[in-house]
């Protein structure tokens, strides 16, 4: 192995360090983020679940540009049985 | 003569009263109770102004249509001319829902293509009964006429009876509301997301102003803003409200008023169709609709009110000068 890539490969190795790093970081608040955009997409759709809803125009209007939070919906449905265990997972190893 | 531009429900045209797209046409509403006479007062003012050497276009947005009786010729969606300067409609609501739904079905269609198999159409069937689709119906039809003919001196609606016009009116500040918070949430959902992208240092699609929902959002927070500025303007707008000398008519034209006085819409003109008699009645209009200037029609000045004569042989109670 070269000098040259044992030093990319240090390289690389911390590059990963550090992005693991970052995710780790981030993790909580990409969770606070799922979560408002699941509260976002039940503000829109809450009629089915029992909540006042705005205008169907307006729902309407904007449901084809929200096929990623509408996914997150009914991905929250399935695991709406078991949220500690969401929490736990989401929080992590200590 | 203005380019025709459908209103497709999705794109992104806006309606406006200044700017790019200018309405030069004064709008007039003629509301009220069914039956006190909308329809009646809104033909004889658009004659009156047409004889005056303006170019008008009266518009029926109520779904029980009057104009063709009053005018005595078959209408339809498509203007007809009357007499040179006044051209007449009547908007077919049910067509407006069937249409916005079919543009939003195909929308919806090549966005979710792979649920074909939840057989789309059938939601759509029930879907023109949803609360709130009718009063979109006459917005639609009503922003639609307003491009159309943005270039006449007058584009005046016979609007349906109070309940609905009442809705459709509030409808641009109603979805004001509800995007104004919709907006400040969809922004709180992005910052968190560029604060996750930056401490990634990822390349993604972190900018606020690439965000499709927020896009729609502001363009349907500048439709409804466009109309709601230009029916609240009394440089653009004139609201005339009808009623007739009897105590439900005039309980229902308070509420009208108030409700409109809650929307910050003015009403400068109160129509007192067949107002015949001592008078009594003029009188206790005083007082009761502040501000407003009533113009007595007197029943018997074109009995029966029809037909293009007969309302020639009418007089308006102000001069069209003043409209």
């Amino acid at each position: 192995m070269s000098d040259r890539s044992l030093l990319q490969r240090i390289r690389l190795f911390f590059h990963d360090l550090q992005a693991v790093n970052r995710n780790k970081a981030t993790e909580m608040l990409e969770f606070e983020m799922i979560e408002l955009r699941n509260i976002f997409a039940l503000l829109l759709f809450g009629s089915f679940v029992g909540m006042p809803a705005p205008p169907v125009h307006i729902t309407l209007q904007l449901l084809p540009a929200m096929d990623d939070e509408v996914k997150l919906m009914f991905r929250r449905i399935n695991v709406a049985h078991d949220a500690l265990a969401e929490v736990v997972s989401t929080l992590g190893e200590p | 003569m203005a380019s025709r531009k459908p209103v497709d429900a999705m794109s992104k045209d806006r309606v406006h009263n200044r700017a790019d797209e200018p309405i030069h046409a004064r709008v007039l509403l003629f509301v009220g109770k069914g039956g006190v006479g909308k329809s009646t007062s809104s033909s004889l003012f658009a004659l009156k102004l047409a004889r005056a050497g303006k170019r008008v276009l009266l518009n029926s947005i109520d779904p029980a249509h009057n104009l063709h009786d009053i005018y005595q010729t078959a209408l339809g969606p498509k203007p007809k001319t009357i007499v040179p300067g006044l051209e007449v409609m009547e908007t077919n609501l049910d067509q407006w829902v069937k249409k916005y739904l079919k543009d939003t079905e195909r929308n919806f269609r090549s966005v979710y293509r792979y649920q074909e198999s939840f057989n789309l159409h059938r939601y759509f069937r029930t879907l023109k009964y949803a609360p709130g689709l009718e009063e979109y119906a006459v917005l639609l039809a009503l922003v639609d006429c307003l491009r159309r003919f943005a270039d006449r001196d007058y584009v005046i609606f016979d609007t349906p009876p109070t309940a609905l016009t009442l809705k459709f009116l509030a409808l641009p500040d109603v979805s004001l509301l509800w995007l104004s918070e919709l907006s400040q949430f969809r922004q709180l959902i992005l910052d968190k997301q560029q604060i996750i992208t930056r401490i990634r240092r990822e390349n993604g699609k972190a900018g606020r102003e690439r965000d499709p929902i927020l896009g729609k959002i502001a363009d349907m927070v500048d439709l409804y803003r466009g109309m709601s500025e230009l029916l609240k303007n009394p440089g653009t707008t004139s609201t005339f409200l009808v009623l007739n000398p009897d105590e439900l008519s005039l309980a229902e034209s308070r509420l009208i008023w108030e409700e409109m006085s809650n929307l910050k819409m003015r009403i400068p003109y109160l129509i007192l169709n067949k107002a015949d008699g001592d008078g009594s009645f003029l009188k206790r209009l005083d007082g009761l609709f502040p501000g407003v200037r009533t113009l007595p029609l007197p029943a018997s000045a074109g009995n029966p009110m029809t037909g293009i004569e007969n309302l020639d042989s009418v007089e308006l109670p102000l001069d069209v000068g003043e409209i």
